[in-house]
């Protein structure tokens, strides 16, 4: 069974450097995860593919990641990556840290108690907005492809038992360099040593985000909830509901399109405003 | 002489590969330094209060910074130091 977590839904701009979607996921407006999960069940039907439209936060963490014999890190921020470690050491499984940007690809395996884990080589996440993203200096798609090989060859060894020399990868497309280093656990880790998983404890407010380069804000709620979206549509001005599913409710607002997912999220586009976008959840969903 | 080689992010702003310096004595010598002859590196090796940046990771001979002696570690002539930057992106 392979469990699929993603937040997003599919736009135009994801077609050129993630795979699994076509033009159809875009026009249909369907989130990442259940896109990704009918393609590959078209491509392997035999295999059981769980579709996680939901946002990994310290609340629902636990449960999105557990149950499982390995964690696959496809995520672009640092945030959830620490809160991955930690969920991963605190039920022992392993996860495979993979990350790229430009040119640059760099992959991890982290095997609680017996390998370096995230914190051993980085104690806190860096400043905010001090780290180049994909969304500034762009990925360069064949080192994507590359860095995801070198992480799901440790996958499929680890699954099956073969033994791997554990290291931090590096691979440079402008360099042609692989370089790889071994990292020793640190003796007073924080997270593998003592145990303190401060980014599962974290506290979630209503968080807000703006996302980059887009008039586009992200939601996402305090508590873990379940919204039924066709009674919540019925009880909207039919003439601001554009459609409504299981998985996804859409309005469409004199100043702004919600697109709302049964767990609480939304997002918010044509505004880049957060306070705005969550005056308009609150209008519209909240109250 | 040292031998230091550097992530590509930040060869392209080195212009260069592979760098030697002479008569460093421990690696936050070699960081002033490195920042010294690249002004330009200055963000990316070190945070707004002047430390090495959380997520530079420094190896010598291979073997990781967390294993000697942190920033305080001694470098000796020959030594070979691999700076690796941890990326966010994805
Ligand atoms: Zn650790």
């Amino acid at each position: 069974m392979l469990r699929l977590i993603d937040r997003d839904i599919v736009e135009e701009h994801n077609l050129s450097t993630q795979m699994l979607y076509d033009e159809c996921d875009v026009s249909d407006v369907v989130p990442k995860s259940i896109a990704a999960a009918r393609h590959l069940s078209a491509i392997n039907s035999n295999s059981t593919f769980e579709a996680q439209a939901a946002e990994l936060t310290p609340a629902n963490a636990a449960k999105l990641l557990g149950g499982v014999d390995l964690i696959l890190d496809a995520t672009d921020n640092f945030e959830a990556r620490f809160l991955i470690n930690d969920v991963a050491l605190s039920l022992d499984i392993p996860w495979i840290y993979t990350g790229a940007l430009a040119y640059t690809g760099l992959c991890m395996p982290i095997i609680p108690g017996k390998t370096a884990c995230l914190r051993c080589l980085m104690e806190e996440p860096p400043e905010a907005g001090k780290l180049p993203t994909c969304e500034n200096v762009g990925v360069w798609l064949p080192m994507v492809q590359a860095i995801v090989a070198v992480g799901t060859t440790y996958a499929l060894r680890m699954l099956t038992g073969q033994p791997s020399e554990i290291a931090l990868h590096e691979l440079d497309f402008q360099t042609w360099q692989w370089r790889k280093v071994q990292v020793a656990r640190r003796v007073d880790c924080p997270a593998c040593e003592q145990r303190n998983f401060k980014f599962l404890q974290g506290q979630t407010g209503m968080q807000a985000t703006k996302l980059c380069g887009r008039d586009m804000v992200h939601l996402s709620p305090e508590m873990e909830v379940h919204i039924n979206l066709r009674v919540l549509a019925n009880k909207l001005a039919a003439d601001l509901l554009v459609k409504v599913s299981e998985d996804l409710l859409q309005l469409h607002l004199p100043e702004a399109e919600i697109y709302l997912f049964p767990d609480g999220r939304a997002f918010v586009k044509g505004i880049s405003d957060t306070t705005r976008a969550r005056a308009l959840y609150n209008r519209y969903i909240s109250s | 002489m040292i031998k230091v080689k550097l992530p590509s992010a930040y060869q392209k702003l080195a212009a260069s590969h592979h760098i030697e310096l002479n008569g460093m004595t421990n690696v936050r010598h070699l960081l002033s330094v490195l920042c010294e002859r690249f002004p330009q590196l200055t963000d990316e090796l070190l945070d707004s209060a002047g430390q090495p940046e959380l997520n530079l990771l420094i190896s010598i001979n291979g073997e990781p910074l967390s294993n000697l002696q942190g920033w305080d570690t001694n470098l000796m002539d020959g030594d070979e130091v691999d700076l690796y930057l941890l990326l966010a992106g994805g």
